[in-house]
């Protein structure tokens, strides 16, 4: 098993090395940086330790990446390469931006992106109070660093042991209508049409099929949510939003528009809440028929429970894959997410993508940092154009492809690399970073 | 009660200033954490009133914050805990007091020690990973089984819930209630229990009506202590009762406690919803202190009655 799934890794890797290689290429034409690790004796990154912390999305990416980054830039600048960063906290989205202003940390990550406002609604208006230029949006910028899928994970043991070869498919109805409370069984009708291939069937002699029944077991569905906030929730509600509009609704009928915390509340009285990613996972691995979203490393790095095929928006039924993912997000690369002037970013939400092939439950994840250093003090344990130029060029080498760059340390932890759209968003934000308004000068 | 000890006039002093330090140092810190509790509390409660204690529905993040489910899952998980654990604890005190011999005695006692030194962490994964299979394949069929899938044991057979919670709960403060119902159980003087044998009454008697009402106000004091523990445990409780803030419909119904949701949703906190679990502290607080004071009521009602 494990070298199986190694051997899918290497494939993988290879083929994705050389899309993103191309990527890279494709970016020229627009890309300022290149992820330069050379660092002088004059930078003093040896000793500076930024902290980092925030969505528990982030965190197999991080605490790959930042080991990663530092031997990396060590074999560029020996002994002048930073070599004391510590590892990244995964203290969940909301509190990476609360850290990132209240400048606990020199980057805060978050599955949404700061500001972002649903239905009227700011989902940081409790922060960002624009008393001061840390509690104001457009002092900050916004860098897409991984993207992940949100896999639909199932305990079915049965079902599993005779049906392995066909994952059970979900549909966006189907999702709604349990979390909803309004599918409550396994062998409901609506998931025993979806499943054509999980059949009973009963043979006559000449081996002609004269009847088949549904074999989905007659099990209650047992719904696993976030119990804490959490971008997660965000994507996996924007998705139901998305597709299903009012039909998504609270009990009381009002239409659920995304949030970090699930559905208001309002969940079937069968349903459990699991704190972060593992949580959810674990509440799903002891409850046989239990159904939880999570994010796609936890499915693949434990790989104990199969992840449902979800059907996308062609009618074509996908599961959750790094080729499947990066369709899904190359579906938007004609709207490409971006920060104006205020610091909002729009056009983030990748769910639900119309092209052929697409997983529709995926989104970016985004590290947060101050736009300009020059008179802040000291954010997550560091200060100055030091401080920022150490945190900039990580960021920088984060969303890079190719075999040393952050995007490989991003796959073989389970994430797809960034679309070459999005690599270049991600590069223009960290070139717009400033030092007493001139430029960091990074290559 | 104890006497005044009056201090001899000068060697004493510094003496004097170190205990009374000490005791004003205390005080402060308790005066400054309620008020810091408060403090945080007070944007919610200002936000939300009476609705807080009263609403039924709660949410991290934009809230709706009514902490009701949370309250009644908090009470409802130590009364189950209780239910168990009172009374195999006071006759787990009375077997390693006069049942059991002497040279087990001490290993048996040690070993119950040592279980109220587990981490209670360790009990949340044995909840986790050994109880919830046995729950849902054996004892929430028998139970339903009892009551024809009727109230108390309806719904569905998720493991999770209130009364795994309140399982896990009775056997982390069994240690506590043995071990101080059997000290205070130890000092009942024998004379009383010769007196009873001599009397004619049987040994059973004699623990039920003579034993354990002359040591009554300790062990309401051990039960205090063990629903303390059991009213604000944390991580245990969160990681099986199934974070879902509801009002019970079942004991099988999945449920959060105040402590379980401050664990599972501080992390994620921002402005309202900080201040809204801050709001949760101070009803445990109020809820803990209220559990203590009413053990101290029956106390000294138990004293005036022995005097």
């Amino acid at each position: 098993m494990k070298t199986n799934l190694r051997v899918k890794l290497g494939v993988i890797v290879a083929t994705l090395g050389l899309v993103s290689a191309m990527a890279v290429v494709d970016a020229g034409a627009s890309a300022t940086l290149n992820g330069d690790l050379t660092f002088a004796a004059a930078d003093g990154a040896a000793s500076l330790n930024p902290a980092m912390g925030g969505s528990s999305f982030d965190e197999p990416f991080f605490n790959s990446a930042i080991p990663t980054f530092m031997s990396e830039a060590a074999r560029v600048s020996g002994s002048n390469a930073p070599s004391a960063i510590s590892l990244y906290s995964p203290t969940g989205s909301s509190a990476g931006k609360k850290g990132v202003i209240a400048g606990t940390y020199a980057v805060g990550a978050s599955d949404v992106p700061m500001g972002t406002v649903v239905n009227g609604v700011n989902l940081d208006a409790s922060s960002l109070t624009n008393a001061n230029a840390a509690t104001t949006l457009s002092s900050y910028t916004q860098v897409p660093v991984v993207l992940g899928g949100v896999g639909m994970m199932y305990n079915l043991p049965s079902l599993t042991k005779k049906f392995g070869k066909y994952p059970v498919i979900l549909n966006s109805t189907v999702l709604a209508d349990i979390y909803d409370g309004v599918t409550t069984k396994w062998n409901s009708a609506a998931i025993c049409k979806l499943n054509p291939k999980i059949v009973n069937v009963k043979k006559n002699k000449k081996g002609k099929v004269i009847h088949s029944t549904c074999a989905m077991p007659n099990l209650p569905i047992v719904p696993v949510y976030r119990a804490d906030g959490s971008g997660t929730t965000f994507i996996f509600m924007d998705y139901l939003n998305q597709t299903q509009g009012a039909n998504f609704k609270t009990p009381a009928g009002a239409e659920v528009y995304p949030g970090t915390s699930f559905n208001q509340g309002q969940v079937p009285t069968t349903a459990l809440g699991g704190q972060k990613n593992a949580g959810v996972a674990a509440d799903v691995e002891q409850t046989v028929g239990g159904v939880g979203y999570v994010e796609y490393s936890y499915i693949l790095l434990q790989h104990t429970l199969p992840a449902a095929r979800i059907v996308n928006a062609k009618h074509q039924i996908e599961s959750l894959s790094e080729t499947s993912v990066a369709a899904d997000a190359a579906a938007f690369s004609s709207t490409p997410p971006k920060e104006n002037a205020n610091g909002q970013v729009s056009s983030f939400s990748i769910v639900n993508g119309t092209g052929s092939g697409d997983y529709p439950i995926a989104g970016y994840s985004w590290a947060i940092l101050r736009s300009d250093w020059n008179g802040i003090g000291t954010v997550g344990g560091v200060s100055g154009l030091n401080g920022e130029k150490l945190v900039a060029k990580f960021l920088d080498w984060c969303v890079q492809g190719g075999t040393n760059g952050g995007q490989h340390v991003a796959m073989e932890q389970g994430y797809v690399p960034l679309p070459s759209y999005v690599t270049t968003l991600a590069e223009q934000q960290v070139a717009s970073l400033t030092y007493n308004n001139q430029s960091l000068g990074l290559n | 009660m104890a006497e005044r000890i009056r201090l001899s006039a000068t060697s004493d002093r510094p003496y004097k200033f170190l205990l009374r330090g000490a005791a004003l140092f205390f005080g402060a810190v308790i005066i400054l954490f309620v008020w810091s509790v408060l403090h945080t509390a007070w944007p919610a409660i200002r936000a939300f009133g009476f609705h807080l204690v009263t609403g039924k529905t709660w949410a991290a993040g934009n809230g709706p914050f009514g902490a009701l489910p949370l309250i009644v899952d908090t009470l409802l998980t130590t009364l189950i805990a209780l239910v168990i654990a009172v009374p195999i604890g006071l006759a787990s005190a009375l077997a390693l007091l006069y049942l059991i011999p002497q040279r087990i005695r001490n290993t048996a006692s040690s070993l119950i020690e040592l279980l109220a030194a587990v981490p209670s962490v360790v009990y949340g994964l044995w909840g986790l990973w050994f109880l919830i299979p046995w729950f849902t394949k054996t004892l929430e069929p028998f139970l339903a089984g009892i009551t024809g899938g009727g109230w108390p044991f309806n719904g569905a057979h998720e493991g999770f819930g209130v009364l795994l919670a309140g399982v896990v709960l009775a056997v982390m403060i069994l240690p506590t209630i043995v071990a101080i119902s059997r000290d205070v159980i130890s000092v009942v003087p024998s004379e009383l229990i010769e007196g009873g044998l001599s009397l004619g009454a049987t040994r059973s008697q004699v623990y039920t009506r003579v034993v354990l009402p002359s040591a009554r106000t300790g062990i309401f004091g051990a039960i205090a202590l063990g629903a303390g523990r059991a009213l604000g445990e944390t991580i245990a409780v969160a990681m099986v009762i199934g974070s879902n803030p509801q009002l019970p419909h079942s004991l099988f119904s999945s449920g959060a406690t105040l402590a379980s949701t401050i664990a599972t949703e501080f992390g994620e906190a921002t402005g309202s919803t900080t201040s809204a679990l801050a709001a949760l502290a101070l009803m445990l607080m109020i809820i803990t202190a209220s559990v203590n004071a009413g053990a101290r009521v029956l106390t000294n009602r138990a004293l005036k009655g022995n005097s």
